[in-house]
């Protein structure tokens, strides 16, 4: 299978500091990338990046390719089809509905001239059902709650339908039965419909469960990337927080019987 | 008209169908405020005259007062209050700030200092409008020529630069006013609280207006998506670069060819966006059409009651329009 994106050498700065240094991983259809590394190693840059939100330095040492083609060779409006990304914050200035809001993600896919068709309603009207927001559809942005908020910027973007999405701390604001539903959904979009899901989290128990692929990035600009199941043990935890961690045995929420009770 | 055929689905019908009707009721109003602009002055027209005039125009006083005052002037204040409007409309997303005007950037301290000059010197007429002309088209370039500097189009900076230069234009401004003898400093304070009586006829600006509303409209969607922000923008896939500057030149134009015709007008930049987005329109594909109309016809009343109110004592429009929108404003902030 081809791969959706590949970073070779990607180096990373941010004002002339440089936050990791020759990074090398490639996203294939159907997987979950989480990345996990402390404050200020550099998540939210790198997803900028990948994104095309911002210019990776060093060009002729290394880049980003999508599929097959340069990230930065990429007309802007195609690359929005093809990559999306959740950012951490927002800052909605303007009023405007729920609605309104979630219909933005479908600017990509409408034509110059072109006013949302019903395809195009039925796609902000699913995203908005998954999101559990359809009965807030006419309610004002600047009433909702923090959760809420998120909740509906993740639905924007699932409106957008690009083929790599980029989570930076999906979970914040969410309580538990939203962190696991959200998560859910993102690892099943990515298993059914062979896209590819990456995400920045901070909490290590909803990598280890909804992440295949774990990307670690370290204080000192070092990196690991790869399979879950090699990648997260107590050596590189520690190394990675800084802090000891001695085993990881049982989720620290059981989440095995939460989702048997969901599924029965 | 082809969305219409489109929409089938019960969600898009009923948006449609909310910000049709509203775009109705504005064009009602505005054929309402232009019939009272053109009836009502220090001669009053009867509906009864204004027919007798239009249907037998030869040799009528009446006729000659609508053709040759009343019709400029009221095209005048209807154009001038469009630009404003979609002039604010679109300054307000591009600064991604709600208090922002069409003169917060300076352009229209730039357009006061060439046309009080003028006015010092005695030059009136198509002078003082090609003055205005010159100083909004040099603000502008300043601040083009500033914002190249930056990577992105960095509103907060941008902003700042506007302010200041404000206020170097308002010490000049209070400069030549210091300086001026009694008899100019009447005009020129008339022009600076905005005047529509010297206004000529406006073909120019209600030329530029038609091809903004297009082009606005050309660039809505994109102006929708640039309210989130712009990394969210840039990550939907607009051009940010590009964008800033055709916004940006499009709101000067607007605001440099309104102080041209009528000098300052304030206010109405600024509180008809927000009237439209409190009655419920955030799609600037409805926002731009609506703001001109509002604008239209708000300046349109404010200017007949200027002319009327006082008659044969004409006030600036300008005075009028915060007078009667400010009490509309308020109200209708409080009602949501």
């Amino acid at each position: 299978m081809n791969a959706i994106l590949q970073a070779e050498n990607l180096t990373l700065s941010i004002a002339e500091k440089i936050l990791c240094y020759q990074l090398n991983f490639t996203i294939f259809p159907g997987q979950t990338w989480g990345i996990l590394g402390p404050n200020g190693c550099g998540k939210t840059t790198l997803l900028h990046t990948l994104a095309g939100l911002r210019k990776s330095i060093h060009k002729s040492t290394g880049g980003i390719k999508l599929f097959t083609k340069k990230l930065d060779t990429i007309p802007k409006r195609e690359l929005a089809k093809i990559v999306g990304i959740s950012l951490q914050e927002t800052h909605d200035v303007f009023p405007q509905t729920v609605f309104e809001l979630c219909s933005l993600g479908r600017y990509p896919h409408l034509n110059f001239f072109s006013y949302e068709s019903d395809t195009d309603n039925k796609i902000i009207l699913q995203a908005l059902t998954d999101m559990e927001l359809i009965q807030l559809r006419d309610q004002k942005i600047q009433t909702l709650s923090g959760g809420e908020r998120r909740r509906l910027t993740l639905a924007t973007l699932l409106t957008q339908m690009p083929q790599l999405y980029l989570l930076d701390e999906p979970t914040n604001h969410l309580d538990i039965y939203y962190q696991i539903k959200i998560l859910r959904h993102f690892r099943n979009l990515a298993q059914s419909k062979s896209i590819s899901v990456m995400m920045s989290l901070h909490d290590i128990n909803l990598a280890a469960q909804f992440c295949d692929h774990i990307l670690m990035i370290f204080k000192d600009g070092d990196f690991l990337a790869g399979p879950a199941s090699t990648i997260l043990n107590p050596a590189h935890l520690t190394r990675l927080y800084q802090y000891p961690i001695a085993k990881i045995d049982q989720y620290f929420v059981h989440i095995p019987t939460f989702e048997s009770r969901m599924n029965s | 008209m082809h969305f219409f055929k489109i929409c089938t689905n019960q969600q898009t019908y009923f948006m449609i169908k909310t910000k049709f009707t509203m775009l109705m009721g504005l064009l009602i109003l505005a054929m309402v405020s232009i019939f009272f602009s053109i009836a009502k002055g220090s001669t009053s027209i009867s509906l009864f005259q204004l027919m007798d005039a239009v249907t037998k125009p030869e040799n009528s006083i009446i006729y000659q007062i609508i053709v040759e005052l009343r019709i400029p002037r009221t095209l005048s204040a209807f154009v001038t209050g469009g630009l404003l409007a979609m002039s604010g409309v679109i300054m307000q997303i591009l600064l991604r700030n709600p208090l922002a005007d069409p003169y917060i950037l300076g352009i229209s301290g730039g357009a006061a200092v060439t046309s009080l000059l003028c006015l010092f010197f005695g030059l009136a007429g198509y002078w003082l409008t090609g003055a205005a002309w010159l100083g909004s088209l040099c603000v502008m370039a300043i601040i083009l020529a500033l914002s190249k500097k930056y990577h992105a189009w960095d509103h907060e900076k941008i902003l700042l630069i506007g302010v200041a230069l404000t206020s170097g234009f308002s010490a000049l401004i209070s400069f030549i006013l210091m300086i001026s003898t009694d008899r100019e400093l009447h005009s020129m304070l008339f022009w600076l609280l905005g005047d529509l009586s010297y206004a000529h006829k406006p073909y120019l600006e209600s030329a530029i207006l038609f091809i903004a509303v297009l082009l606005g409209l050309s660039l809505a969607k994109q102006l929708n998506v640039l309210a989130r922000g712009n990394r969210e923008a840039e990550s939907l896939g607009i051009q940010l670069s590009r964008l800033h500057k055709q916004l940006y030149v499009l709101c000067s134009l607007l605001t440099a060819s309104a102080v041209a015709l009528a000098g300052c007008i304030g206010f109405i930049g600024l509180i008809v966006p927000h009237m439209l987005r409190l009655l419920g329109g955030y799609d600037h594909r409805w926002l731009i059409p609506s703001s001109v109309l509002l604008g239209g016809s708000l300046l349109t009343l404010a200017d007949t009651f200027s002319r009327y109110l006082f008659a044969p004592q004409q006030i600036p429009v300008g005075m009028m329009m915060a007078l009667l929108g400010i009490p509309v404003f308020l109200w209708l902030l409080n009602k949501k």
